[in-house]
Order: C-alpha cells, then structure tokens, then sequence
C-alpha cells in the first residue's frame, strides 16, 4: 500500500486512541514513528528509500540554484549481481547489498544523501561542491574511484571466479540547470547504462552527446508509440540466393515509417521496445502481417515456394503469453505454415532449454520450421545445435566483414576457418546453412566452395517492400 | 516420511508440469510417492492438472486445489505447486471427500463428525471452497455437532483461493481428486500414524477501547451498530485517506476478544462499510467484544517467528510442515510476503508446504473445538512415527 495512506491510517488510529487514553499515546506515537521509518527507509540496507532521496533532491535543486556551486547524483548499479542471486543464492545478494551499503556509507560525509532504490541500484546526492567545473568533476569523480571500490567483490563458485563490480552515471549540475528532479534521476541512470555499455566498472558523466541520444531516443519511442496506435509499420523483405541465383526465401524485417515518410531502422528502435516492454505488440503485428503474405503467395506457383523468415526476439519469447498468443495468431491466419521459419538467437537461456525444446516443438508440429539467428555471436553452445529442432543456421555476418579488407591476415584466416568448419559441422548434422551481410562477389565465391546453401546481403538485393520483393522473385525465378 | 516440494510458473500447464516431473526424477531424495498435493494457480485449468498428475505419476492418490499463491519451500509462488510425500514407517493418508457442504449440511456434518470420530489420532488437513464465506457457516455447524470437542484439536486447514470467473461469475476455490472436481465442499487429507505440532500466529496489536457486537444481520457477518459509536470511529480512522479502498482497513483488523480473560482469540477482516453497519468476511456472534488492532509486516513476522517456535518446542523433529496464510495478511505483509515462508522453513527445518487462504481454520487454543481465523498464518508440523 502507498505508505502515504499507510500513515493516514495510522495518524487517525492514533487520534481515534489518544482522545481516549492519554496514557496510550506514547505507546502508539512510537509505532507511528515505526511506521514513518518503514515508508522512508530500505528495510534490507537501512538506507534511505526513493521517495525520500527525491525529497532531498527537490531541496538540493533549489539550494544550488540560490546558493551556486554544484550538485551530483550518482546512479550506481551492481555489474554481475543477478549472477550472485542465480549462483549462490538471494541470501548471499542481500548480503552483499548490505555490505556495498555500508562500506560506501563510510566513504561519503554524513550530510550526503545515499539510497537505494531497488534491486542492486544505489543513488547518492552529493551537495555543496566546488563552482569551478573542472574541479567539481575531480572531486566526483575521485568519490566515483571509492566508491567502484566499495562495489568490488569476488566469488568463487564450484572452480569458477566471477566478479561483481559497480557501473556508475553521474549527473553534475549547477545554478543553471533547467531540470526537474525525475530529470536527474534519469539523466544519472542514462549514464550509468553507458558506463555498462562502455566495459561495465567505471563511471559516466552525463553530458551532451548522452543528452542528444537521449532526447533522439524519446523522439523514437513517441515514433513506435504512433506506430503502434496507427499501425504504420512497414513490412520489408531480403531474399536469401542460392548458388544458382535462385531465391529460395526471404527474410521480413520491420521498419518503421514516420509521418515524414523517413524509415526507422530495427537497430534503432528494437533495443526501445524490449526496454519499454513493446516488443510483443509490435512482434505480434509483424507476424500476422507476415502471415497475410504467406497466405497471398499461396495462390500463386512461384511465389508459393517460398520460404518467409521471421526474426522472434528473445523478450518475446520469455514473454508468458508468447505461446498462446502465437498459436492463436498461427491458427486464425489459416496460411501454409510450412513455409514460415521462426529465427530465434543463441541469446536465450540454457538452464530454460527444455521450455525451450518444448515451445519449439509445439510449433514445429505445426509445420514451423526454425533458424538458429547470428549464429557464433552468442554463446554458440553445441547444446543448442544438438537439442534444439533447428532447420537452419544462420552465420553472423560479423565474421565474414573483414575478409575483403585485410585488417589483419592472421584474423582473417581465423574466421575463414571458424565459417568453413561450422558450415561442415552443419551439415553434418543435416541442417541449412545461410550466410547474412554478404557484399562482395569474392565473399560470396569463397562461401560457396565452403558449401553454404545460401547468401543474404546487398549483393544481390538490400531490403525491399512486398510489392518489390514480387517482382524479384517473378524475373529471378522465371 | 519423505516430503519433497516442486513448483513451477511455466504459464503453460503441460510445460508447468514437465518441468516439474522433470525436477521430481531428478530429485535423488525420493523415488516413490504415497500421495500428492497440488496447489493450482487459478489460471490453469484445473481438470487438465488431474489428467496431467494422473498420467505423468501414475497414481490416484492426489489433491489438487485452487491457490492464488503456495508456499513451496522457501517459495512463494503463483503457478503449480506440488508436495509428494512417501511414508517410510507407519504412516499412511486418508481422505474424506464431501461434495456438497452447504445444502446437505446436516448430513455433511454427520459424515466429517464420524469420519473425525474413525480417525481421532490423525492430523487432519482441511481444503475447503470458499463459496462466498458460506464454508464458515460450516465450521460453525460442524463444532456445535461435535459433542466431543477434543475431536478438533488435530484439525487445520482454509478456504482455497481462487479469482472470478468471468464467465460463471464464481469465485475458483475447487479441490480435484483423480474422479471429481470438488466445488461445493471440502476434502480433508488426514495424516494416520504422525505426530503434530499446530500454532496460529498472529501479530496485530491491539488498541483502543474494546465495543461490543449488538446485532448481526446477512450471514452474521454484518455487524449492526446500533449506537454509531463503532461506525463513527471507523469514519475518523477512514477520513483523509486518499482513494480509500476498504483494504486500507486490512492494516487495521478488529481482534475479537476471549470472554473470561481478554486476551485475543481470532482476528475478522474488514469487507464492507454501510450506513449502520459494518460488514466482515466471516459470521460474528452477538455480545463479543472486540478492539481495533494495528501491525506492521515486522509485527507480523515476529509473530511468524514465535509461532514457529512453539511448533518446534513441541515437535523438534518435524517431516513436513503445512502453512495456511490468509492472503488479508499477505497484502498486510506489503513487500515482505515471502519472508513467511523464509522463516518457517528456517526454522522447522522441514519442507513448507501450504498456500494463502480466504479464510482459515483451526483448533481452539485449548484444543477444544473450532475456529475460523482471519489474517492468521496456521503453521502445522508433522513428523512420521
């Protein structure tokens, strides 16, 4: 319950009680003040909760704007935490959490505000610090070395070592800013998801390049939003060659046209989704879309023959609904579903592979062929090429990149190889193989006498709308 | 006896239940069972659960039961929640199956006292339907006709819980057996050949001046106050509550108090405030006399603690301990629900099995008869002989 209520509750209970018996009041002010600590205070750490940091914030801001000087916040999130919960247990993690709390407490002034605001993310406001920029930023960023130090901890676990480490963003402003306390707070963890980005324990500052990807961000995800509401996504479509020039399928992907007729990539817009919980909806949209299209090439002999891949994001498929949702969307669509093919990445996780196994399965009886997606990027477990009902592989275009530039040979030789030997060990096992991102005709002959089965890239044809990809297919076919 | 806690969340039933079957043959503490409880999130179709257990273990020998959410060890879960329990000596289960508690309740009453009177050294586990508060009405029949009230002292159980059809617009609070779904009883799990240790913890602090219950009316669980001076005290402790939900009260339970010596012995959870009247989940009697009460989730789990204490003091060897916590207090529990669980298994020692209930019963504190508790965690150990 909002402990706001809570308190209410309790305040009226009191002044219900005290009218009556004086000699209760004591008594009953103690257990308000019980309660008043229980909604400002982290029950596990005994630090202070969000709402009381943003409280202190509030106060902050104003100060710094009549005072000068400058304030930080610091975001920090434990590196590797959920690893100490899913390994040595929930125990062992609130201990650490304790202890990360109690160590960095040592290290800052008793005025400074330290927090937490859940799971393995800690807040600390710092005031009064130095006018002069340069200087502010050392002093912070000397604070920052401390506390990384303070998060440093190391776990032994059955022959295994792994580290647990802090990424921190920070937010240093002075008697100009024009932020709202929310402002700060998500301008300090925007940072602190660089510093994870950039290598995880170290600390990132909030500055304008940050504020530009921010603000363009908010612009995209205004952008999927309108989409979603108008359902203006834009289905296009990649053939997949095969060594004869033949198309023998194509890959859907989902681009997103705003309203100044501009096309937004996925690379820009599906890390958003999965952040803001919109990857379903909109993969959902994508597949009855898809299933329109193998529906429409039924009637038709050459279009009819081919393979539609689509690509099933790893959120989607942890997503609780996924399987109903899917199966109902699959039965409606009343398409061949022989010719859909499901790519899914290494990215999911082993412990849930027999869920997995199970899923796929269910859709595999149902005529759903699937792809192993970015294959040699991920884990690249060979337990996913011997368990998984996997109709095809797809290598990553990452190793064949280089292999017109030379960067260095020894390199180059490593992923020759590395391509040459999955491409044999695939087809040992009877499966498929495609290479994605193919973009020179020296590329495409070497994978050939590989064995690949077939190319995807800009060689022979980038992304193009249904209405394109027809034609193609008409005069490459034919 | 062996007994060996599985759970899954898998939001589909068959993957649910192989992930489970898959966990049970991996489990190198048990290789056979003598019988199974389920505990059903309402999500899941019930009868599907029967036909999976019945053909992935082979066995009739089970219950499953709808729960909104289990305790399955340290666990707190919404999904499946299985118990398999196999007896190494002399224990053995015996079930009493009734399938209509409400309309034939003389002769229910009849049956569960002769069953109680067959089996008086078992420990008896009650599973009942909720069915809009009516099972207590039960109860109550059911401790007025046992003429012997030592016959409860090993009894203890709740109400299933379960949401609203939206189709049937009724509350989910079934009991299935490997022939029959069970929607207007109960099934009680009797354990033969064990011993036991039973508490009821509770934790709300009472305050205040204590009133008195001057009339009832509905199903005796609407509470008339003929002078307002209750319900005027429920406006003040109400007012300047934003958005008040009547759940804002559940913080705030009344303690119905013992006549001889004051002390507290259920606790009745707020549903309904009307003009004259103030209405409760479960019936009241008029005379009682009850004081408001408050408690902070610490409060709550101290009281956990304790009660769990007192379970060992008397069983300090226990197989296996059941846990029937009204989901009144879970949301009373605020963020700390799972903490429950945490301190039973810890210290029992022993796997917890047991699920949040719309209501629970249990003995009285001298054994004597039945109660039906409200916001009350019911901790039972059982230990084979």
């Amino acid at each position: 319950m909002n402990s706001a209520i809570k308190i209410q509750l309790l305040r009226n209970l009191l002044d219900e009680i005290s009218t009556r018996y004086d000699y209760l009041y004591d008594i009953n002010r103690q257990m308000l003040e019980e309660t008043q600590y229980a909604a400002s205070h982290d029950p596990l750490t005994g630090l202070v909760n969000r709402a009381v940091f943003e409280e202190n914030l509030a106060r902050a801001l104003s100060v710094v704007k009549r005072h000068g000087g400058h304030t930080a916040v610091l975001f920090m999130d434990l590196d590797n935490f959920k690893q100490v919960n899913d390994t040595i247990g929930h125990d062992e993690g609130d201990r650490l959490l304790c202890d990360v709390a109690s160590s960095v407490t040592a290290n800052i002034r008793k005025e400074d505000v330290f927090a937490r605001f859940g799971g393995d993310e800690f807040v600390l406001l710092i005031e009064r610090i130095t006018s002069n920029v340069d200087q502010a930023i050392t002093v912070v960023s000397d604070l920052c070395q401390k506390i990384l130090a303070c998060a440093k901890h190391t776990y032994h676990v059955s022959g295994n070592t792994f580290f647990v480490s802090g990424s921190i963003g920070v937010v240093l402003f002075g008697s100009n800013s024009t932020a709202s306390v929310e402002e700060l707070i998500r301008h300090a963890d925007v940072a602190m998801y660089e510093a994870k980005k950039k290598g995880k324990d170290q600390v990132v500052f909030f500055d304008d390049a940050i504020k530009a990807r921010l603000e363009e961000q908010i612009v995209i995800e205004q952008k999927i939003r309108d989409a979603i509401k108008n359902d203006t996504f834009i289905l296009h479509y990649q053939p997949k060659l095969s060594q004869h020039g033949v198309i023998m399928g194509v890959e859907a992907l989902v681009r997103i046209q705003d309203p100044e007729g501009d096309l937004i990539c996925p690379n820009q817009y599906i890390p958003l989704c999965e952040k803001r919980n919109l990857i379903s909806i909109v993969s959902e949209k994508v597949l009855i879309e898809v299933c329109k299209t193998l529906k429409a090439w039924e009637k038709n002999p050459l279009l009819s023959t081919m393979d539609i891949s689509i690509n099933i994001n790893p959120a989607w498929l942890r997503h609780p609904t996924f399987v109903e949702k899917i199966e109902e969307i699959l039965r409606h669509s009343g398409a061949n579903l022989s010719r859909l093919i499901f790519e899914i990445t290494e990215s999911i996780e082993l412990v849930d592979i027999h869920v997995k196994i199970a899923i796929m399965e269910k859709f595999t009886a149902l005529g759903v062929r699937f792809a192993l997606d970015d294959f040699g990027t991920g884990r690249s477990s060979l337990v996913y090429l011997s368990q998984l009902p996997v109709y095809e592989i797809k290598i990553d275009h990452s190793f064949i990149v280089h292999w017109d530039e030379y960067v260095t040979e020894i390199e180059n030789e490593k992923c020759h190889r590395f391509v040459k030997a999955t491409i044999a060990m695939a087809k040992s096992l009877g499966l498929k193989v495609t290479i994605e991102g193919v973009e020179s005709t020296k590329v495409s002959h070497a994978l050939w006498e590989m064995g690949c089965d077939t190319i995807q890239g800009v060689l022979y044809a980038s992304p193009m709308n249904q209405k394109m990809i027809e034609t193609l297919i008409y005069t490459h076919n034919n | 006896m062996i007994a060996r806690n599985y759970f899954s969340t898998h939001p589909v039933l068959r993957y649910a239940i192989e992930e489970i079957i898959v966990a049970y043959h991996a489990d190198p503490m048990i290789d056979t069972h003598d019988f199974i409880l389920i505990a059903v999130a309402p999500h899941y179709p019930l009868a599907q659960v029967t036909h999976f257990v019945q053909h992935h273990f082979a066995t009739d020998r089970f219950l499953a039961f709808h729960a909104i959410d289990a305790f399955s060890g340290m666990e707190t879960v919404s999904g499946i929640a299985m118990c398999v329990i196999a007896f190494e000596r002399e224990g053995s289960i015996k079930t009493l199956l009734i399938e209509d508690m409400i309309t034939y309740q003389d002769r229910a009453v009849n049956q569960t006292i002769a069953y109680l009177e067959a089996n008086r050294d078992a420990t008896h586990c009650f599973f009942s339907g909720h069915l809009e508060g009516e099972f207590s009405t039960f109860i109550d029949a059911l401790e007025a006709a046992g003429e012997d009230k030592t016959l409860f002292s090993r009894f203890i159980g709740g109400a299933c819980s379960g949401t609203r059809d939206p189709l049937t617009k009724e509350t989910l609070t079934y009991q299935a057996t490997a022939d029959r779904i069970v929607k207007r009883g109960f099934v009680l799990v009797s354990f033969c050949g064990c011993d036991c240790a039973m508490s009821a913890s509770l934790g709300y602090n009472p305050v205040g001046v204590a009133y008195t219950i001057t009339g009832v009316a509905g199903k005796g669980n609407v509470a008339i106050d003929h002078n307002r001076s209750f319900i005027h005290t429920i406006d003040r402790l109400t007012r300047n509550i934003p958005d008040f939900e009547i759940r804002h009260l559940w913080y705030s339970p009344i303690v119905l108090l013992d006549e001889a010596d004051g002390s507290i012995t259920v606790v009745r959870t707020f549903k309904a405030i009307h003009h004259d009247s103030v209405e409760f989940y479960t019936p009241l009697k008029i005379g009682t006399r009850f004081k408001l009460s408050y408690a902070e989730p610490s409060n709550l789990l101290q009281a956990d603690a304790q009660s769990a204490q007192e379970v060992v003091s008397q069983l300090p060897q226990c197989d296996l301990a059941f846990n029937f916590s009204c989901i009144a207090r879970q949301y009373a529990l605020e963020d700390r629900q799972k903490e429950e669980a945490k301190i039973y298994s810890k210290l029992l020692n022993a796997p917890l099995f047991g699920f949040f209930t719309f209501g629970e019963v249990g003995s009285k504190r001298n054994g004597k008869g039945l109660n039906v508790y409200n916001q009350t965690s019911l901790l039972v150990g059982i230990t084979e002989r």
